[in-house]
């Protein structure tokens, strides 16, 4: 399932060179799932327990169910160790998506090349993305917010760094998103900058998590395209327009339509 | 602090509700001092314009008294008297460095919808749906104002409330009419609508130098008004047939400039005006468009139509052809105010013309509710309603 973008950055001679370091970059496609989990010993584990569970209690029962216990351990061992959340998200992982969107910026490439590199600016304008940690040069953790009020973190790397160009990320191994990218900032005129973000990653999840996204096939593409917007607008305007927090003629159901309404 | 929301089709009441307060480091808030009902809010009233929400503060044309800033603004001041344009710009993409600040890039917050509906999104508007921005309007106490050092331009204390008001809107709204007209000196206009925006772009053609203006409407009163105090040649299309008569009266050539400023709620007469008005009950058309078909139709050869008359989603029956074989020029759209605000206030100073000409109302915020429904109806001899909060 490789869904991509309707709008197609037009081409330009960084087209091609966006399109290789795409390539370079891509991160591995399969991560850890949830068959790394001893599933043999926890079938056989659970097996002893209940039965021991659904006898009288006695000393033989007791140890039984120990034995069974100690064999599901094991084989929720490596959960322990990796981390229930990312064999989760890795499990079956399928077809990566890939999301391709373009916009035009009255800035000059440097200004939108340093925006993008530093890590205290991008929460801005990426919303989902709560915070980013530098780690060193070319290594940051990103930690983003899903829905539940749970976290998703992953590490990158940059791939590739071109002064005012272009920035190529990808996902290290360990992470609980796979992902890879490249943005790139091409001078159009005097004026306008096009930016090109090209992203792609393994729906969270799994099969399931696939198929959820499936169903709203547009979503995770219309976010971006918002966050790409409000980078736009910080970058030309220096704040995000928004309405949240106006005052309104008060009905109790307001707010919950206004969020059907209103990205921000 | 009071304003006026809307909650749904002919209800508008005042209410309640908590002030306005800094939300981006570009804001101000405004504390209104006058502030009036435009006729494109009768759309809203009239429940022709789609995602409003209940409980939406109305209003886009208001002025008043900075009492607050954001952290970045540095044009304005606490105590600074504005008056406010209706089409919110952040003054720095590539269509605010054009000039063309109705179609600022980054003043919507809902920009992905408008982009569904238009292609493209415009500008986010004060009090004018979801779709152009969903932002609180200034039919109140207070408002938040976006982008404080682009749009709001200071007024002198020497001019009334009432002189500069309609520099929020009608008036600039009226002269891009006839500014992008390419009006020549000696052409006749033709103005469809004699309503405010009818009014100042009949004042407006003849300052930039139009000879005649034939002016077309039914509502006596402002017949009356067009021709006295805006000196247009006047038609009533209930009693003239206006296409012979435009053509007699521009010697069979039509007008050079045609400009519609009726907009999606125009009443004509005859089977289509059933079939528009039915159309538009059903939803299957979102204007009536009797007044653009007619501009078309009586527009000269090569000439230039000019519709600033709001229209909102889809119409029927528009007579493309005419218009093609006729080789017309379109222009239209939401007024760039922004652009306007100095030359028409140093008009206004040089006492060139007084746009409280038009005022026939002067009431409170609390009568806004009656001052809507009055001013739909044309009721005592209605023309223009400004309300103080």
């Amino acid at each position: 399932m490789v869904q991509t973008s309707t709008q197609h950055a037009q081409h330009t001679p960084m087209f091609e060179e966006e399109e290789r370091a795409l390539e370079r970059t891509a991160a591995p496609d399969t991560e850890p799932g949830l068959q790394e989990l001893g599933w043999p010993s926890i079938g056989l584990g659970t097996a002893l327990a209940t039965w021991a569970f659904a006898r009288q209690h006695g000393i033989k029962q007791i140890l039984v169910a120990a034995a069974g216990a100690g064999l599901i351990y094991n084989g929720l061992k490596p959960g322990f160790d990796k981390g229930f959340k990312r064999l989760i998200a890795n499990t079956a992982a399928t077809e990566p998506v890939e999301i391709d969107i373009a916009t035009s910026i009255a800035q000059p490439p440097s200004r939108l090349y340093q925006m993008w590199r530093d890590p205290e600016q991008i929460p801005r304008f990426f919303r989902h993305i709560k915070r980013v940690e530098h780690l060193g040069e070319r290594l940051t953790r990103w930690v983003a917010e899903i829905p539940g009020d749970m976290e998703l973190c992953w590490n990158a790397e940059i791939t590739e760094d071109k002064k005012n160009e272009l920035i190529a990320w990808r996902s290290l191994e360990g992470s609980e998103l796979v992902s890879s990218g490249v943005v790139s900032f091409y001078p159009l005129d005097d004026e306008q900058t096009r930016v090109h973000l090209c992203l792609r990653y393994q729906p969270p999840g799994g099969e399931f998590g696939a198929a959820i996204e499936r169903f709203f096939k547009a979503i995770p593409e219309q976010i971006l395209r918002e966050e790409l917007r409000a980078f736009k607008q910080l970058a030309e305007a220096g704040e995000v327009a928004t309405v949240r927090g106006q005052p309104y003629g008060g009905t109790q159901n307001r707010e919950q339509g206004l969020s059907m309404l209103t990205n921000r | 602090m009071r304003a006026l929301c809307w909650f749904g089709k002919e209800d508008v009441r005042l209410q309640d509700v908590p002030d306005p307060t800094i939300i981006n480091p570009h804001d101000a808030i405004i504390e209104v001092s006058l502030t009036a009902i435009c006729g494109s809010d009768l759309h809203l009233y009239d429940g022709n314009i789609p995602t409003m929400e209940s409980g939406d503060i109305l209003g886009h044309e208001f002025m008043g008294t900075v009492v607050e800033v954001g952290p970045e603004v540095h044009q304005l001041k606490v105590g600074d008297r504005v008056v406010v344009p209706f089409p919110i710009a952040c003054g720095h993409c590539h269509h605010c460095h054009s000039d063309e600040f109705a179609l600022c890039d980054n003043s919507n917050p809902n920009a992905w919808m408008a982009e569904r509906a238009f292609g493209h999104s415009p500008a986010g508007i004060f009090g004018y749906s979801h779709l152009y921005g969903g932002y609180a309007g200034g039919q109140a106490e207070y408002v938040r104002v976006p982008f404080a050092d682009i749009g709001p331009i200071k007024v002198p204390d020497t001019l009334s409330d009432e002189d500069v008001l309609f520099l929020s809107d009608i008036f600039p709204t009226g002269y891009q009419a006839a500014d992008v007209a390419n009006i020549t000196p000696g052409s006749t206009v033709a103005v469809w609508g004699c309503g405010p925006i009818g009014l100042f772009a009949i004042k407006s053609a003849y300052m930039l130098g139009a000879e005649k203006v034939i002016a077309i409407d039914h509502v006596p009163e402002r017949l009356a008004m067009a021709h006295h105090q805006a000196g247009a040649e006047v038609l009533n299309f209930t009693d003239d047939p206006v296409l012979e008569a435009i053509k007699e009266m521009t010697d069979g050539r039509g007008p050079q400039t045609c400009v519609e400023a009726v907009g999606m709620e125009a009443h004509g007469s005859g089977l289509m005006d059933y079939h528009d008005k039915a159309r538009q009950t059903l939803g299957l058309e979102s204007g009536r468009p009797h007044a653009l078909r007619e501009a078309i139709m009586a527009c000269a050869k090569g000439g230039t139509l000019v519709i600033p008359g709001v229209f909102g989603g889809i119409i029927d029956k528009l007579p493309i052809g005419a218009a093609f074989s006729k080789g017309l020029t379109f222009k239209m759209g939401q007024t760039h105010v922004h652009r306007y605000l100095k030359p028409l206030l140093a008009r206004i100073e040089k006492n060139e013309i007084d746009p409280s000409f038009l005022i026939t109302h002067r009431l409170s915020l609390e009568d806004g509710p009656e001052a809507y429904r009055i001013f739909r109806d044309k009721e005592d001899d209605c023309i223009k309603v400004v309300l103080r909060p």
